[in-house]
């Protein structure tokens, strides 16, 4: 490369003119290896100072490292002036308005539980039913003796109950929501037409088809002529039907007090059939 | 129906009160109703499985 004032001038002048016309730092980039790095025109200039004759070298020395000390000092202003406005963009981007109202609390959703309780519940109350609640933490005798739940009764065992410390205190956590209609018996005259839902409790594992705390819907009606035949087929229809449409398949989730599987099944069968 | 002894055990009169009485247990009914199943999700308390029961509005 021939080396002479006017070229030097020249490379100078081409750096300067890169580094300002570049708009984003990754353009300026581009333009350090090009202008600026170890392959760029004044580095090779530098390089060819030893090449030039010896009396010559000192005032072309001069004129170079002025001349990349010029783009040197261009490229780092150049640098720093993008990163500021970088900054600054991000900074007005990125800008929260901290007066604004919240809604970093996601949106809460009742529970299908909750969900299917109420739409019982209001299914009975529109047959004419209260609605009771009782105590989960119940007395002993409440929870199986006024059912007729005999001492000796296998669901009475320490592998179905959770009992309470000292045994002698006579509380269980009550394993199903009977002890309420005994409750509403003993404060109420009858008639009697409740639906009583609630978390109730047996000790077993949680797993695909146990929890140890559960829920429970019982239903009990106490009043002159109630049969079978007369009281209970509405309401176990109107509950059937209006819970599933593939009643079918219900079925084997119902317990009916007093009447066994088959009886039951051909029960709800039956009004399903005719209500459909 | 209500077993007599029961009735009897609440203090109603047999002789003029009979009742019945009947129950379910509302986790199973949730499985069988929306096919769920695992009951761990049911436990779970995970927002993202109950917003898929549609009650996120209220």
């Amino acid at each position: 490369m021939s080396l002479d004032n006017a070229g030097i001038e020249q490379i100078k002048a081409d750096a300067l003119s890169a580094i300002k016309a570049s708009q984003s730092l990754d353009e300026l980039r581009e333009v350090k290896i090009a202008h600026v790095g170890d392959r760029s025109p004044i580095a090779r200039a530098n390089q060819g100072l030893a090449e030039i004759e010896i009396e010559k070298r000192a005032a072309m020395g001069k004129l170079i490292g002025t001349a990349r000390a010029n783009i040197n000092q261009a490229y780092d202003d150049k640098e720093k002036e993008l990163i500021a406005l970088r900054d600054s963009r991000a900074l007005s981007n990125e800008r929260v308005d901290v007066t604004l109202a919240s809604n970093r609390n996601p949106r809460g959703a009742l529970h299908p539980l909750t969900l299917l309780t109420n739409e019982i519940s209001d299914l009975f109350v529109g047959m004419g039913y209260t609605v009771q609640e009782g105590p989960e933490l119940e007395a002993s005798w409440l929870n199986f003796d006024a059912l007729n739940i005999a001492e000796d009764h296998p669901a009475r065992t320490m592998q179905d109950t959770f009992f309470i410390e000292p045994l002698s205190s006579g509380l269980v956590m009550r394993t199903h929501t009977s002890p309420v209609q005994i409750r509403t018996m003993l404060e109420n005259e009858p008639p009697i037409y409740v639906i009583c839902p609630g978390r109730t409790y047996r000790a077993d594992e949680l797993d695909a088809t146990h929890t140890p705390v559960f829920n429970q819907v019982e239903g009990l009606v106490v009043d002159k002529g109630i049969t079978m035949a007369q009281g209970s087929q509405q309401e176990l229809g109107h509950l059937s039907f209006h819970l599933l449409s593939q009643a079918q398949r219900w079925i084997s989730s119902i317990t009916v007090a007093g009447l066994n599987g088959a009886a039951a099944e051909w029960l709800i069968e039956k009004f399903c059939k005719q209500r459909e | 129906m209500v077993n007599r002894k029961v009735l009897q055990a609440a203090g109603i009169d047999t002789e003029i009160y009979t009742g019945f009485a009947f129950g379910m247990g509302l986790e199973r009914t949730l499985m069988v109703k929306y096919g769920i199943t695992d009951m761990h999700d049911i436990v779970e308390g995970d927002v993202r499985f109950s917003r898929q029961f549609g009650s996120g509005g209220r």
